[in-house]
């Protein structure tokens, strides 16, 4: 008997990488609460429109559920569908966090400026590092879908699912530490 | 609130002895397991044992009965730790320092803020009296520590530290940055010398009394060498436009016996050859070459030998 | 759901060179023997590059006022050697051994993810490469291996060396997480069906808690790595206080992934002596299950203690006392396996074998390291210790004499059965009796002149009563090292000159490994072994006398 060692890796590879945001989040809360200077990030930051975005990063966890669903009951047509629109989804978050990038970078808030310049770029930027490897990931499956790799995309989706809802949920905490506490 | 007070046992005794009671229970466990080692070592040596002996394997009590024992000579020390440490390390909520020492790489400014005097490097405190020390830094990160007159203490940039320090008797007593700080971490060592409070405010007294001139041509020469080869812009002299702490502080510098972070004797011939190219002398310290010509420094030696 | 689920077994051999011969073919290879002796031949390369620089430092520092080594070049020297001894010889030494041990003693053909493996070993060679590539573009790192803030930030360290050494431990660490993934995966899905986990050899136990710890300290180390090499690269504010940054955060993510790194270090030497004493002394190990969940306890506490590598800092008495306390109790499960240690040669039947010298020389050694660290757990000890070259002994005692200990006994241990031939045992006693009493020399004397105010990370000290005696002993200490290294290495290269006559267990042990040939066949196992105890061939050679069936 094998137990599914690729599902048991990513599952880890997270653990690992949960830690590595840990970090990242613990410089930006330290210098809020620990340095005297004032978030001078958070009152350029949309908190709305961040959150319009986090939707559809949400949504996009629940497309890829029903294109692992469809997948396990050999729906390709179904699976290949809500695939794209899971890649679609996350697209769009890409679009809208590079977006807020450049409207940031217009005001002079950037990496450079201050310490929460510093943070709020790299903690939000390595996010989005991960988000766009997830979206490759995801790309790749949905290729793969055609043709005679279908085999492969059957124990890949195992993991790459698990990494995608992963980057969903530091999403949520970055969402709820960067965006939403500064409003409380 | 007095920002010092008489005590009886000094913060560094206390902790020596805690080290000792350390010592003695280190050394137990230490040679009880040398002993048990090489008594089994020897006593069970295959030569005169049998070839399979009996596996016996452990129910767990010895280890039971050992973490128990430990654990409580661990609350021992957990507790002297921390009486310790509140003995050693309770700073007044609003704090009045006695001495701002601030670090530099490499070398020490020294503030008293009752007194008004600023120097570098060459620090007095005087004896008989528990003084509340301020420190920070003005670059990296350094370390204050003279081991028979108090504990160690980091220099943070951007954070004041406090600790207390405490001289019995008169006396110089060595110390030295305690914490990596660039290219000259060695060079940069403390020397305190402790006065009886008498002669500390003699000292005090002797510090802001403004800088001794006079008419030798040289002296007049080397003043003026003093501002026009820029030494002014790193270094202040009290009661003069100077002000600059890039540099240490150079008001009575004919009377300190040490310069360079105590790294070299305060005579003619070492502050001739560090003029000459400061570089030869401690490498990497931030005073760069002003290629003076011999007669210049001869000027500028005149000169500061005469502040004193 | 459950977490495991059937998948056939592929029926492609994955892309290895089973069957050239070519050396020039050891670069493509994935197979985990190989990639083990590869990371151990790592180890050792820099374990002479980073010894030729503790010479160097021994030399400068023999005596006072010297001038034979520049503090530009000095500085330079003991930060790479401190780089270079953790990362490049301690961690690939551990790593090696246990990607070509691991599978051997599960009765696995192979780890779970064979080119993740090679791709660990070489971003770890390539982070080492870089490291050194730093002397060639304008300096080495200078600040310590430790590095920190704000010294090394660009307005006081403007020489690239820094930034060679944030990217070129990222990629170790990057290795080093993948390492700790395959250790992982590969002990919980490719056991031998009968294999539980409580029936585990001891050095497989210590490699999964300690993969679990390169998981999650190793991460931590990278997030302050890339928010420095962002601060001097991309002019960012993280660790510069001048500019609102903080200096103390730094150092708070290097201790929090630090202070677990030493464990890491020492808890495969614990696997390696739970697996030399035993033998040597004929019995099993005295007390499995305590040696086994005491180093879980460990592992789980080492992310408590990190703040008493700061306890100079200033940080309030409250904080202090918290990481005094957590930092002491952490001696009592590192402290008690020394029972189980010594409780198994109790009534057995000893021989002093060459890796059962180097386990004496641990468990002396280790323990005198092991109890000068709790010295430092009593915070106002180290308020004055801290720092000083007590620290320097202490470190050195528990690194030396504890992981690198660990890892010669499992070298001259494991030795035949990866290359088929013994180390010459005389050699081996030459080897040890000089490194040991070397190391005593030099790393014991050290403790004296830390409490006489001798501060570390200094390229010279003035001429103090005693500084230059101790200091020119401990010197001489580190040449009769130096000597036994040399004859360690003679050994090994005379002995693979040699024909490979070692048989499959010459030492009479009893964990899967010694079950096959003297070096193992391609294929590790034909078929997988029987096994229902902790020690399989003891069982099948005592079949009136086997351990307690524990499936």
């Amino acid at each position: 008997m094998h137990r599914d060692k690729g599902k048991l890796l990513m599952i880890f590879f997270i653990f690992s990488e949960t830690f590595f945001f840990i970090a990242l989040i613990i410089a930006y809360v330290y210098y809020r609460n620990f340095s005297d200077a004032t978030d001078t990030v958070a009152k350029h930051l949309d908190a709305f429109r961040a959150g319009i975005f986090t939707l559809f990063l949400i949504a996009s966890s629940f497309t890829l559920l029903f294109s692992k669903k469809a997948l396990l009951k050999k729906k390709y047509t179904n699976f290949k569908l809500w695939m794209a629109l899971t890649i679609l989804f996350g697209v769009i978050f890409m679009l809208g966090q590079v977006t807020e990038y450049i409207g940031l970078y217009q005001k002079q808030i950037t990496l450079e400026k201050d310490i929460f310049g510093s943070s709020f770029f790299t903690l939000t930027g390595f996010h989005g590092l991960h988000v766009i490897l997830g979206i490759i990931a995801l790309g790749i499956l949905f290729a793969m879908s055609f043709g005679k790799l279908k085999k492969v995309a059957f124990s890949g989706i195992n993991g790459v699912d698990i990494y995608w809802h992963f980057v969903d949920i530091v999403w949520l905490f970055v969402f709820y530490f960067v965006y939403i506490t500064p409003l409380l | 609130m007095p920002n010092y007070y008489f005590l009886k046992i000094t913060d560094v005794d206390l902790i020596e002895e805690l080290f000792v009671y350390f010592l003695i229970v280190a050394s137990i466990i230490f040679l009880l397991v040398v002993f048990f080692t090489f008594f089994f070592l020897f006593r069970y040596g295959v030569k005169k044992r049998p070839k399979k002996p009996s596996q016996i394997e452990s129910a767990g009590q010895a280890e039971s009965v050992l973490a128990i024992i430990v654990t409580i000579v661990i609350g021992v020390f957990v507790y002297l730790t921390i009486v310790t440490m509140e003995k050693v390390q309770t700073i007044p909520e609003n704090p009045k320092p006695f001495l701002e020492i601030t670090g530099h790489q490499w070398w020490w400014e020294a503030k008293y803020p009752n007194s008004g005097v600023v120097t570098s490097n060459q620090i007095y405190i005087p004896t008989g009296k528990k003084i509340l020390l301020k420190l920070n830094s003005a670059d990296v990160i350094h370390s204050w520590w003279v081991p028979e007159l108090g504990r160690k203490m980091d220099m943070m940039p951007g954070r004041d530290n406090y600790m207390w320090f405490y001289a019995d008797k008169e006396g110089e007593y060595l110390g030295t940055c305690s914490e990596f700080c660039g290219v000259q971490h060695a060079r940069m060592r403390i020397r305190v010398t402790a006065l009886n409070p008498e002669a500390f405010e003699v000292w005090e007294q002797q510090q802001l009394r403004p800088v001794a001139t006079t008419n030798t041509k040289d002296f007049l020469k080397g003043k003026q060498l003093f501002e026009t080869k820029t030494c002014t812009n790193c270094h202040a002299i009290n009661g003069t436009d100077f002000k600059e702490n890039i540099g240490p502080n150079l008001t009575h510098f004919a009377s300190r016996k040490r310069f360079l972070a105590d790294m070299k004797v305060n005579n003619e011939k070492n502050l001739r050859a560090w003029l000459t190219n400061p570089q030869d002398v401690k490498s990497g310290a931030k005073m760069p070459n002003f290629i003076l010509s011999e007669s210049e420094v001869d000027a500028l030696v005149a000169y500061l030998n005469y502040l004193k | 759901m459950s977490l495991f689920i059937n998948i056939p077994e592929d029926k492609e051999p994955l892309p290895s060179l089973k069957t050239g011969r070519g050396k020039l073919l050891w670069i493509a290879s994935t197979d985990h023997k190989q990639l083990g002796i590869m990371y151990l031949c790592l180890a050792l390369f820099f374990f002479v590059i980073g010894g030729l620089e503790a010479m160097a430092i021994r030399a400068q520092l023999a005596l006072p006022d010297n001038d034979l080594i520049s503090p530009e070049l000095y500085n330079q020297i003991f930060t790479m050697h401190g780089t270079t001894m953790i990362f490049l010889v301690l961690m690939p030494a551990m790593v090696g051994l246990a990607t070509y041990l691991i599978p051997l003693m599960i009765g696995a053909n192979e780890m779970a993810f064979p080119r993740l493996n090679a791709f660990s070993l070489w971003m770890t060679c390539l982070g080492g490469m870089l490291l050194y590539f730093s002397f060639f573009a304008g300096g080495a790192p200078n600040a310590g291996w430790f590095n920190y803030a704000p010294l090394s930030e660009n307005n006081y360290s403007s020489t690239k060396g820094v930034d060679y050494f944030l990217v070129g431990l990222i990629l170790t660490g990057i290795g080093s997480i993948g390492a700790g993934l395959n250790f992982i995966t590969t002990i919980l899905t490719l056991r031998s069906p009968d294999i539980k986990l409580n029936m585990l050899p001891l050095f497989v136990w210590m490699m999964l808690v300690n993969a679990f710890l390169m998981l999650a300290a190793f991460p931590l180390l990278n997030a302050g790595l890339f928010m420095m090499l962002i601060d001097r690269q991309f002019d960012a504010h993280f660790f510069i206080p001048s500019t609102g940054g903080s200096a103390i955060l730094w150092q708070h993510f290097f201790w929090a992934f630090g202070h677990p790194e030493v464990y890491i270090l020492a808890l495969p030497a614990f696997g390696i002596i739970s697996e030399v004493i035993p033998v040597f002394s004929r019995k099993p190990i005295y007390g499995y299950k305590f040696v086994a969940s005491s180093s879980v306890a460990i592992g789980l506490l080492s992310y408590s203690v990190w703040a008493h590598h700061m306890f100079s800092v200033g940080l309030s008495n409250a904080v202090n006392g918290f990481f005094a306390i957590s930092s002491m109790l952490i001696g009592i499960p590192t402290g008690l396996k020394v029972i189980n240690w010594i409780g198994t040669m109790h009534k057995g039947s000893i021989s002093l074998s060459i890796p059962m010298l180097f386990a004496i020389a641990f468990l002396v050694d280790f323990t005198f390291g092991g109890l000068s660290g709790i010295s430092f757990a009593i915070v106002p000890i180290d308020w004055q210790l801290t720092d000083t070259y007590y620290l320097v002994a202490h470190l050195h005692y528990v690194f030396l004499g504890g992981s690198l200990f660990g890892i010669f006994a499992g070298i001259y241990y494991w030795f035949p059965k990866i290359s088929g031939r013994m180390l010459s045992p005389k050699l081996g006693k030459w080897h040890f009796w000089l490194f040991v009493l070397g190391f005593n020399l030099t790393f014991f004397l050290q403790h004296i002149l830390g409490i006489l105010g001798m501060p570390r990370r200094i390229y010279t000290y003035p001429d103090l009563p005693y500084w230059k005696v101790l200091n020119i002993f401990s010197s001489i200490g580190a040449v009769f090292m130096f000597i036994g290294m040399a004859i360690f290495f003679w050994n090994i290269y005379k002995t693979l000159k040699k024909p490979r006559t070692a048989v499959a267990n010459p030492w009479d042990a009893w964990t899967l490994e010694w079950s096959t040939p003297s070096p193992p066949e391609l294929k590790n196992f034909d078929e997988i072994p029987q096994v229902h105890s902790r020690r399989p061939l003891w069982d099948l050679n005592n079949p009136d006398n086997p351990d307690k069936k524990l499936n």
